[in-house]
């Protein structure tokens, strides 16, 4: 599943993300702007920097600098890193240092008497350090306009190679659930389960992948794990959000250790007919807070309304943000769907009888609709318990 | 020093009551209640940032958990978290002090529990400014502003370093989990698999022995050490593999493991201990191992780093470098490390404790 540096796809959809950033810069009156990571890596906010270069940083810094004309560089950090850098950063100009060199070194590369007069942006994902927030300020000695959007609305659609790694995180994600169904018994404790999770999703090709996995007879909500005995009639849930290149996609799912009851089936049915009523509304153009109505009408009209809101659910769905954490799928929000939009649709929630159920998947905004990027949607899971550990 | 990628925590997540019980958490507390008298504070604030915690709030909350921690000249802390209500459940089983979700916005209660409290000072400490994000720390400005602020990260770390005996107890535990993961990897490579699948190998035990978080780095492909980026990767003789591990908040990394007998490392890492002991200078630590190694790899083990001062962070003081004039405290406890460079590259690692006339070391099978 792991995916070549050589690929074609890949120098091409990072050379057509430099070319769109560089005519929304001119469009906007940009003449620089700094991409920043702060080298944490999670699915929760956007990295501008790894979505420009294609590269993970180790260190805590790593600017890309673009102008409308120089070649595009990097600066990253630490300096034993540099040979990982130049291997696999699409861009090809690469200064290493230590982070304790870093703004120097950023300041050594830009020359900041030449941008006196000029427009400069920096997008960090709303990640960057204060101090590092602050010396750009000093540095450049003006105001700074703030790109993340400009990088978020670009990055949102998703590109080829940006689609391939996706699906290809989608596939190991999938792999894993069927693994979890042979690999989870009662006797077992939830962060071994977990352990063995996340090494199988590791050696299909993941570089990460977050998971929320537990267990209970009625779950409160979903967790990380912890050393509960998993046993006859718990309720499993799991959230299995695998990495491929730095794009995640989740997929979540339910499993009774046992025969599900059949209000477990009710309920489990209840959700799923929201993520279809979700999906089937899902198309260009649609506000997402439309999709939201849409997923827990069928659960309002059964009766649950009051549990819709926090604390017993979190939110509808969310993008997976290597380079934006649009759309977010919530009431409150103001994103309007586009095409080749990806998120996760999760009509995760507390339902009283069962307790949390979980029932999500990634998806793709196409003309008709939502399309499930996986092979088969989820189903309520089943473990025979006749395996049982001692 | 090694930097890794801080990803999200997904290991292990369980308070043991057994290894830290309440009474461990109430001796901090009053540990530094006179950290606060001695420098006249009304309030202490303690920040990390929700998903990438510090250790500054766990040390008194019990559990790596984001947010702001409040203190007061007396009772117990508040923790005062930006999660959202459902997640609140969970996460107030992990800390022993009081739990507050404020989703978005901890600095309005924040300010309110202050206001509350009527302090006897107008002067408000504060610890980890940088981990403030930047809206949280203007908000924090302006509302402080008729309170004098002021930056006490020092001191508070400085009560950090020496180690309480629970705490050097959770991190030989961490570092026997660190073993097994290591010897778990190694041993894989020793069946044919790349040194990738060790890397996979070894993080699969370390969590199944509890770990809640791990970081590992392998001599897979090209020079150096790298992350895992997938199996496609060749192998490289001997096997380097470096490996950390959290546990409870505490992180650990192996006793002692070097990549071969006799290697340029494994001398350097010695000649590094011979000078470590209760009031001896950092840098003489580190001067000893670079006198170990060819002039020409001194950059790199520099880059790489000769270790530092490890627990509820992964890097904490003392840093081991040639300019770090320090002394060594009795009881802090050093994960070292140096990478010796060259055709032949090497890495040997250690975990001590600074202790009577020079040192111990911390955790083994």
């Amino acid at each position: 599943m792991t995916l070549s540096l050589d690929d074609p796809l890949r120098r091409e959809s990072y050379d057509r993300r430099l070319i769109r950033l560089r005519a929304a810069m001119q469009e906007a009156g940009i003449e620089l702007l700094i991409a920043y990571g702060n080298g944490r890596h999670s699915f929760l906010a956007m990295n501008p920097a790894w979505w420009l270069t294609g590269f993970r940083q180790l260190g805590p810094h790593l600017a890309v600098i673009v102008t409308l004309d120089d070649e595009p560089r990097i600066v990253t950090t630490p300096l034993w890193d540099r040979g990982r850098a130049e291997e696999r950063s699409a861009i090809k100009k690469v200064i290493a240092c230590e982070p304790d060199d870093f703004l120097r070194t950023v300041e050594s590369e830009i020359g900041p008497s030449n941008w006196l007069r000029a427009s400069v942006a920096v997008s960090g994902g709303g990640q960057m350090p204060r101090p590092i927030h602050e010396a750009w300020r000093e540095m450049l000695g003006h105001s700074i306009v703030d790109a993340d959007q400009m990088v978020s609305d670009l990055a949102r659609i998703r590109d080829a190679w940006s689609l391939k790694c996706t699906r290809a995180a989608v596939a190991i994600a999938e792999e894993g659930y069927a693994f979890l169904l042979e690999t989870a018994r009662p006797g077992m404790r939830e962060h071994e389960l977990a352990a063995e999770l996340e090494a199988y999703c590791r050696g299909r090709g993941a570089e990460d992948n977050f998971q929320l996995l537990s267990s209970s007879q009625h779950n409160r909500n979903v967790h990380r794990p912890t050393s509960r005995i998993m046993a006859e009639g718990d309720v499993l849930l799991g959230e299995i959000t695998p990495s491929v290149e730095g794009e995640f996609a989740q997929i979540c799912r339910t499993v009774v250790m046992g025969e599900p009851t059949a209000q477990q089936r009710r309920a489990f049915a209840l959700l799923d007919e929201a993520l279809h009523a979700g999906m089937a509304l899902a198309k260009p153009g649609v506000p997402v807070a439309d999709i939201v109505r849409a997923m827990n009408a069928p659960i309002e009209a059964a009766g649950y309304g009051q549990y819709t809101v926090p604390p017993y659910m979190r939110t509808r769905g969310h993008s997976m943000a290597m380079g934006s954490t649009d759309p977010e799928i919530a009431l409150q929000s103001g994103h309007v769907l586009a095409e080749d939009v990806v998120f996760v649709m999760h009509p995760n929630q507390y339902l009283p009888e069962t307790g949390y159920f979980m029932c999500g998947e990634p998806v793709i905004i196409r003309p008709h609709g939502a399309e499930p990027l996986t092979s088969r949607m989820g189903e309520l899971g089943s473990i025979q318990s006749a395996d049982t550990l001692a | 020093m090694i930097t890794m990628d801080t990803v999200l925590v997904r290991g292990l997540t369980w308070w043991d009551q057994a290894l830290f019980p309440r009474d461990e958490f109430e001796e901090r507390t009053r540990a530094i209640q006179r950290v606060m008298a001695e420098h006249d504070l009304g309030a202490l604030t303690i920040w990390s940032d929700y998903f990438h915690t510090r250790g500054d709030v766990a040390y008194l909350a019990g559990w790596p958990m984001g947010g702001v921690l409040l203190l007061l000249p007396e009772g117990e802390p508040i923790l005062f978290s930006p999660g959202g209500s459902r997640e609140r459940h969970f996460a107030a089983q992990q800390v022993w002090c009081d739990l507050r979700a404020s989703p978005g916005d901890v600095v309005t209660p924040l300010m309110k529990a202050i206001e509350d409290a009527g302090l006897h000072s107008r002067r408000i400490g504060l610890v980890g400014a940088d981990e403030i994000g930047v809206e949280s720390y203007h908000r924090f400005e302006e509302a402080a502003k008729v309170f004098q602020v002021v930056d006490v990260t020092d001191p508070y770390r400085a009560v950090r370093r020496a180690k309480r005996p629970r705490e050097i107890m959770a991190i030989a535990r961490s570092a026997r989990v660190a073993e097994l993961a290591i010897a778990a990897g190694a041993a894989l490579v020793e069946n044919g698999p790349s040194n990738a699948a060790a890397l996979v190998e070894a993080e699969r035990v370390a969590r199944r022995e509890g770990a809640r978080d791990f970081r590992g780095l392998v001599n897979s492909t090209g020079c150096g050490l790298r992350p895992f980026e997938g199996l496609a990767s060749g192998e490289r003789e001997p096997l380097i593999l470096w490996a950390a591990v959290d546990q409870h908040g505490y992180w650990g990394v192996p006793t002692y493991w070097s990549s071969g007998p006799s290697t340029r490392a494994a001398h350097a890492l010695e000649a590094m201990l011979s000078a470590c002991r209760p009031g001896a200078r950092v840098c003489d630590m580190a001067t000893r191992a670079l006198s170990e190694l060819p002039a020409e790899t001194h950059d790199l083990a520099l880059s790489y780093g000769l270790g530092s001062g490890i627990g509820l962070d992964l890097n904490e003081a003392p840093v081991i470098t040639p300019q770090n004039g320090s002394l060594l405290l009795s009881n802090e406890v050093l994960a070292l490390q140096v990478y010796a460079g060259g055709t032949s590259p090497s890495f040997a690692m250690a975990l001590v404790r600074v202790h009577g006339e020079g040192f111990e070391r911390l955790g083994g099978l």
